[in-house]
């Protein structure tokens, strides 16, 4: 058992006497202990903030190899929570009047092209913190681990096509947040991952928060865990990090604590732990609005803001981003009508079932709050036409070929480029289950529970994009 | 429980070493023994998986690469670097046109050895350094005297990426690592760290065992094991092992002999009596040693073998300064256990006040000056890190300790030679160099020559 602490007073503040409503140190530990074992998960720690009062647990190991244990003070990979933290700067260097969200990207990286002439002089940093850019999304060049690394990837950024004209509909856009570091760098002249510790780290107070291998590794730093092959059971990824070009989409290492202190920050309108005011108001609020639909709306939120996914859980609003990095996914939800935060850290195995099952509980006790569930397929089989949505959709790094078969579609994912090096299966087969018209239900070859994926802009009853993994993936061929 | 595993611990335990891992080869048989744990702070016990940094023994598989590519017919030892770095600049240009690559090799180059560059963490690292090199001072002429040059072996590890056309760390991957099989060896940090790994560590005099930071060295100097070169006990044993072998599958048996050869002597050296091809060679009761330790931020590893006995001791250790003396005390035990030497005590001679004064004085590296006074009849040489250094140090957020006065006692016979005679560097040796008029012109410490000020220089 793990005594709480407080986040964002100093401490011995709370004087220890608080005792947060319904919520037990012990009764989350052994939740997550259980809910970790059954979807073997390696290792978890877990923070709820309610009403300003931090409650931790941690579960299982960092390292199935060498069996340390987690701990609420062990280092996860946050992943993509990151791009949140990048937005943050953004939105300080707004507030500074030194960056605007429409001015095109051009205005502060005069060189920066993409394959389309239009969309290298239109782009704006708002199309790129809302992922409406429609620059293929998952460019990972990697360009060593040199200061120069995010100016070397932004400058190859130049041959990228679209995966859907500019602001015509959303798809994760993991190559609009370096472009988006790249500016931080070039307005600071910082590098990306000093400005982050003396504009974010430093401020908020984080001792347990950074960016490099080379730090973490004096931490007791957890390691992400993959299925070698399908339905095999998580073992020790072979490296621990993407290349550093990743840093602003995704390579701060934290814990659930300093997680969750960065979010009081936003809960807080801007006001750090010591009261200084760390981002302005209108800037906190300003990434809180919504900014394009999600076509999926099952599997993040309903909406994108700027930086944050925007949920609506039974009525209220809720924020937050998940982030997945080889072999560990992280979770983060703020309801800040409820003043409620939870930030859940895993390194391996079904670690989107933990987070369900448990924000579901969570959300429901603390604040009564029902968080949605994933859509069901029908008992009886729809009987419906699937030869309109066969064909090929594909974007940079993914190709999806579907084809009717058996009362579903039946198809393969084909991944390439650097990323598909680092994992052992580029192929993987799938079956898509119908739900309703738009809705599906895939389910991987090896993976215990499926995935929505939402089929959209229909011409003449065939559509135009399929929407699965927060990316959209335009058809290219019918068969 | 093994005489080895009871010594280490012993040795570990008394001398309070947060851990450590050794490994002894003898004649077609390996034995490891282990002892205490990873880090104070996150601690797991250390065993046969755990990765230690070894450090400066990765000189050794820069030069073996480099003899690989004489192997092959790509470099010639003793052509000038230009040869194969056009671009190569020194302060006196007259070095930089006839500077060898054996002279990278065996530490003769003379220039400043361990002058601080920031040259970054990207793969043009290695590229940056060499462009960096005409800056650096020279400090005895080309080909005059061993001084320990690690900027040297950077410079050695950038031929190799000309002649590979690969970035260091995937060449070397390719010309030693894959084909010696090992597997447990690495260079950056992102490698280590999925595995189990040790990070080093500092205790004071008063006991107070802390976590150095930080973890890593800068990559430029990844060629003389700088960086985040690492691996486990294993695979050094198996790097000795293939020292002691017949070359295959990656060079002959005459080239892997030849690195063994005295190249330059040294005599009165703390590193030993000679540098072979980056090899550091020296005698002990009739044995003639060849190895290599290694010293990082916090972690101190010793690395040698007794090639006609086919025996090598390897010890990785996590905390300095204790951690060196741990090595040495091993190395001793092994010497006597497996062959009745001892090593002879060193018998200091007394010299006289005026006798003394000869020696004293202030003496300069880029990195730090040294002040040598006497009294009652003795020497105390003081270390005074520059400012500048210290600064860089701290900036690098590294803690720099104290550095206690060093007592040192003149040994009989020729050369101006001195034993550390107290302190943790007790029993390091090194020498004092006069010139043609026979006035003191330098001392050599651990290795490294400083160069007196002109200031004291008597008149």
């Amino acid at each position: 058992m793990r005594p709480r602490a407080s986040v964002g007073r100093p401490k011995g503040a709370s004087a220890g006497a608080a005792i947060v409503k319904d919520m037990d140190t012990q009764k989350l530990q052994s939740r997550l202990s259980e809910l970790i074992a059954q979807h073997k998960v390696p290792g978890a720690a877990v923070g709820v903030l309610k009403d300003g009062e931090l409650t931790q647990a941690a579960a299982g190991v960092i390292n199935l190899d060498t069996g340390v244990e987690a701990t609420t003070d062990a280092l996860f990979q946050i992943g993509s929570i990151s791009k949140v933290w990048t937005t943050t700067v953004i939105m300080q260097l707004v507030d500074e009047g030194k960056l605007s969200l429409d001015e095109p990207v051009r205005t502060y990286l005069p060189g920066f092209k993409v394959a389309d002439p239009e969309v290298s002089a239109t782009v704006t940093l708002r199309h790129l913190l809302s992922h409406t850019s429609g620059i293929d999304g998952d460019h990972f060049q990697d360009f060593g681990r040199g200061d120069d690394c995010i100016e070397r990837y932004v400058d190859a950024c130049a041959t990228l096509g679209q995966t859907h004209p500019l602001g015509a509909t959303m798809s994760y856009c993991n190559t609009g947040f370096t472009v988006a570091g790249r500016i931080i760098e070039v307005i600071t002249g910082g590098q990306w991952d000093a400005v982050m510790r003396e504009r974010l780290f430093a401020p908020l107070g984080l001792t347990h928060t950074n960016t490099l291998p080379e730090e973490a590794i004096l931490f007791r730093a957890a390691v992400g865990h993959i299925a070698l092959e399908p339905g095999a059971d998580p073992s020790r990824a072979p490296v621990w990090v993407l290349p550093r070009i990743a840093g602003p989409m995704g390579l701060i290492n934290s814990t659930p604590a300093d997680v969750l202190t960065f979010a009081k920050m936003h809960m807080d309108l801007g006001k750090g732990p010591d009261g200084t005011q760390v981002l302005s108001e209108a800037s906190v609020k300003a990434m809180q609005e919504p900014q394009v639909v999600i076509p999926d709306k099952h599997t993040l939120g309903s909406h994108w803001g700027v930086g944050w996914i925007l949920f609506n859980w039974d009525g209220q609003s809720v924020y937050g981003h998940d982030g997945g990095t080889i072999g560990q996914a992280a979770f983060l939800r703020v309801a800040p009508d409820a003043n409620l935060a939870v930030c859940l850290l895993t390194n391996g195995g079904e670690a989107g079932q933990v987070y369900l099952k448990l924000y579901t509980e969570l959300f429901e006790e603390l604040a009564g709050i029902a968080v949605p569930q994933m859509p069901k397929a029908p008992e009886t089989p729809l009987e419906m036409d699937l030869a309109p949505y066969a064909g090929t959709y594909e974007r940079l790094g993914i190709k999806i070929e579907l084809a009717p078969a058996n009362g579903a579609l039946e198809g393969t994912t084909t991944m390439s480029g650097p990323l598909a090096n680092m994992l052992p299966n580029p192929v993987q087969k799938m079956r898509l289950v119908p739900v309703d018209s738009e809705t599906f239900l895939v389910y991987g070859e090896g993976e215990g529970e499926p995935s929505p994926a939402v089929f959209y802009e229909f011409v003449d009853g065939v559509p135009r994009y399929v929407h699965l993994g927060a990316r959209t993936h335009p058809r290219i061929a019918v068969q | 429980m093994s005489e080895l595993a009871k010594q280490l611990t012993a040795i570990a335990e008394e001398l309070d070493v947060p851990g450590v891992a050794a490994g002894i080869y003898s004649g077609g048989e390996e034995e490891y023994a282990f002892h205490g744990v990873t880090s104070v702070e996150n601690p797991l016990p250390v065993d046969e998986h755990t990765i230690f940094q070894y450090g400066s023994t990765h000189k050794t598989f820069t030069a073996t690469a480099i003899m690989r590519l004489v192997d092959e017919g790509k470099v010639d030892l003793n052509a000038p670097v230009r040869t194969y770095i056009p671009e190569l600049k020194t302060k006196d240009p007259a070095v930089a046109e006839r500077v060898t690559v054996l002279q990278l090799l065996n530490h003769t180059a003379g220039w400043s050895g361990d002058a601080p560059e920031d040259c970054g963490d990207g793969d043009d690292a290695r590229a940056i350094f060499v462009e960096k090199l005409a800056e650096f001072e020279q400090v005895t002429p080309l080909g005059s005297t061993v001084s320990y040059n690690n900027a040297a072996l950077n410079v050695a590890g950038r031929v190799i990426e000309k002649v590979t056309g690969q970035v260091y760390e995937a060449a070397m991957t390719e010309l030693i690592h894959k084909p010696l099989g090992l597997e447990n060896s690495f260079f950056f940090p992102n490698e280590v760290m999925t595995r189990r790994f040790v990070v080093g560590h500092s205790r004071s005099d008063e006991g107070e065992i802390k976590v150095a930071r930080p973890w890593a060295l800068a990559r430029a100097g990844a060629p003389a094991g700088g960086f985040g070169v690492s691996a486990n006990v294993g695979d050094q044993i198996k790097w000795a092992r293939f020292h002691l072998g017949d070359g295959s599958p990656i060079l002959k048996k005459e080239t892997l002999d030849l690195m063994k050869q005295p190249t330059f002597d040294m005599r009165g050296s703390a590193l030993g009596d000679a540098v072979g091809i980056s090899w550091l060679l020296r005698e002990v009761g009739g044995l003639q040693e060849v190895g290599h330790g290694g010293t990082t931020i916090g972690q101190y590893s010793q690395f040698f073998m007794i090639p006609d006995k086919d025996f090598a001791l390897v010890s990785m250790t996590n905390c300095g300064p204790n951690g060196s003396q741990l090595n040495r005390r091993l190395a001793a035990w092994a010497l006597e256990a497996f062959f009745r030497v001892t090593e002879p005590e060193d018998e200091p001679i007394q010299l006289g006040d005026a006798a003394l004064a000869d020696y004293v004085g202030t003496y300069e590296t880029v990195a730090a000056f040294a002040d040598v006074t006497a009294s009652d009849g003795a020497l105390v040489l003081n270390v005074r890190i520059k400012p500048e250094t210290l600064q860089r140090l701290r900036d690098d957020g590294e803690e720099v300790p104290e550095q206690p006065p060093i007592p040192i006692a003149m040994l009989a016979g020729d050369g101006d030679r001195y034993v550390v005679s107290g302190g943790p560097a007790k029993g390091m040796k090194g020498y004092f160099m006069r010139d043609e008029t026979g006035a003191v012109t330098g001392v050599h410490v651990g290795g490294r020559l400083a160069v007196r000020t002109k200031e004291s220089v008597k008149a």
